[in-house]
């Protein structure tokens, strides 16, 4: 069985295992959903604040917000799978398969990602539904499609290496820290707009140039520096949690 | 009057077994206790520039939040008391307190009033926070009935989630729980006043019992107390309270010992 077919069929049941449990789905849809549909209305007049950016909506502006949200935590969740395989001896018996170790890593990842890619599509179909524009057309479509899978595979590899190495009650404990994190980004609001210590924290928070990344060809085009920006750092970043992701499995199996 | 006596003596006795559930499973405790203070000093980050916009009537956006935390922090602990309860009936425990020589509404007594003095942490842990944070002193009547208030909903939300745990007899049925109060606050007056909302959304809140909860929540930390803010909130309460007692008690009723 050749690498690639083995990363893609233990992705496919990452997202088999995803989909088929409710309690999996309700984080990863229904809370960012309902996040979203509650800023729509209950912020609906910040588009008037001096320093907003020109926007059809706010509901158009909190799209990419959601999208972030709900893919960081689809990529939680592939650490929580794993977390349940290692728990019940699954995983166990995976490893002492004759497939390349790294491959049990990876396909998670990727299962991640492609995961992501149907959420990013369902939150831009929402949003064409109840009157958003897509300022960009098809590439900003494009462009939002492909830094989710990457945002879902950063986080992802973060879980996997998480779920390796510690009890899964931490994996589990992760989903406050990443509302803290997305919080602490300028997903939601304006970097410019934020208050306090988020504003500078923002800065240095990658969440905040991925969440631009797929906002801007959203709301107002696709400009080159945004996505280059945004591209650099989610590639980055999805490729170091991955090598982290790897590292931790090595660890775990004293092989390091 | 000895019965009653004894009756009150078994609330408490499961008051107690409720707190020190805090000591017991910190791990479990400690999400409900931070999460409002995670969920106020977020919002306050990101909308805190709300303020700015003409209609909010020059309110401090900290003073504005910071009252939603006690509304979430009701909802989260009522949650947690049937989730709790769900734990209990799983492992069993739950059939041998029905079994006990005592009214089953001593039972559901006990839980309710432990979520109601529980609920006091995290608004504690939100007053700290905010004080820090530059919070202004809402007066003796706004802060006693901010708490009394969340004690209260705290109380709705136990006697609901319990009514679930009862009904499902498994701890699968913790979102719903958890969700049912959380959607209910967040489709009121949380980010901007009522007239700053989207007409939709203005309409749900205007239905939404949790809005005058939250407004007679707020009231002190805003402006001043007023009675006029004062008894929508107590007649949205009473009636929340009624309502969800009455689920609560039939489901314990239809409870097999």
């Amino acid at each position: 069985m050749s690498y690639l077919r083995i990363v893609k069929a233990i992705a496919s049941r990452s997202i088999t295992r995803i989909v088929r449990r409710p309690q999996s789905l309700m984080p990863i849809f229904l809370v960012p959903t309902m996040f979203l549909v509650v800023t729509s209305g209950g912020a609906a007049r910040a588009v008037n604040l001096p320093g907003f950016p020109h926007v059809h909506s706010f509901f158009n502006f909190a799209i990419a917000g959601a999208i972030v949200q709900s893919t960081m935590l689809g990529g939680l969740m592939t650490g929580i799978s794993l977390s349940i395989d290692v728990d019940n001896g699954f995983f166990d018996r995976m490893i002492v398969a004759p497939v390349p170790r790294s491959a049990l890593v990876l396909g998670r990842v990727l299962g991640s990602a492609t995961l992501a890619l149907f959420q990013a599509s369902l939150y831009l179909a929402l949003g064409l539904v109840f009157g958003a524009t897509i300022a960009g057309g098809v590439f900003a479509i494009l462009i939002v499609l492909v830094l989710a899978a990457l945002c879902s595979a950063s986080i992802g590899g973060l879980a996997v290496a998480l779920s390796l190495r510690a009890q899964a009650q931490w994996v589990q404990g992760m989903f406050p820290l990443v509302f803290v994190v997305i919080f602490l980004s300028s997903a939601f609001f304006p970097r410019a707009l934020l208050t306090g210590p988020a504003r500078r924290i923002a800065g240095y928070n990658p969440i905040s140039y991925i969440a631009e990344g797929m906002r801007d060809p959203i709301i107002s085009g696709v400009s080159a520096s945004v996505t280059l920006e945004a591209l650099a750092v989610a590639i980055g970043m999805a490729l170091f949690t991955s090598l982290v992701a790897v590292w931790a499995l090595r660890v775990r199996l004293g092989t390091d | 009057m000895a019965a009653f006596r004894e009756n009150i003596r078994l609330v408490w006795a499961l008051v107690r077994r409720g707190l020190n559930e805090i000591l017991r499973v910190p791990g479990a405790s400690i999400p409900g206790v931070i999460a409002p203070t995670i969920f106020m000093l977020g919002t306050y980050s990101i909308f805190g520039r709300l303020h700015l916009l003409p209609g909010f009537g020059g309110t401090d956006y900290l003073d504005w939040i910071l009252p939603v935390g006690f509304v979430q922090a009701a909802a989260f602990t009522g949650a947690a008391t049937g989730v709790n309860l769900a734990r209990d009936i799983e492992s069993g425990w739950f059939d041998r307190m029905l079994l006990a020589p005592a009214p089953r509404w001593v039972v559901l007594a006990g839980l309710i009033c432990s979520a109601s003095i529980r609920v006091l942490m995290p608004c504690a842990m939100l007053m700290v926070v905010g004080f820090i944070a530059g919070l202004h002193w809402p007066g003796i009547a706004g802060f006693v009935l901010s708490l009394f208030f969340a004690a209260l909903l705290a109380a709705v939300m136990a006697f609901w989630s319990c009514g679930l745990a009862m009904k499902y007899k498994s701890q699968d049925a913790a979102p719903l729980m958890q969700s049912s109060g959380f959607m209910l606050m967040q489709l009121t007056a949380v980010y901007a006043p009522i007239a700053l909302l989207a007409p939709w959304m203005r309409t749900l809140a205007h239905a939404n019992p949790f809005t005058y909860v939250l407004q007679g929540v707020r009231q002190g930390y805003i402006d001043t107390v007023t009675w006029q803010h004062t008894w929508p909130a107590i007649v949205a309460l009473a009636g929340m309270v009624a309502l969800s007692a009455w689920f609560a008690y039939w489901r314990i009723e239809k409870m097999d010992a």
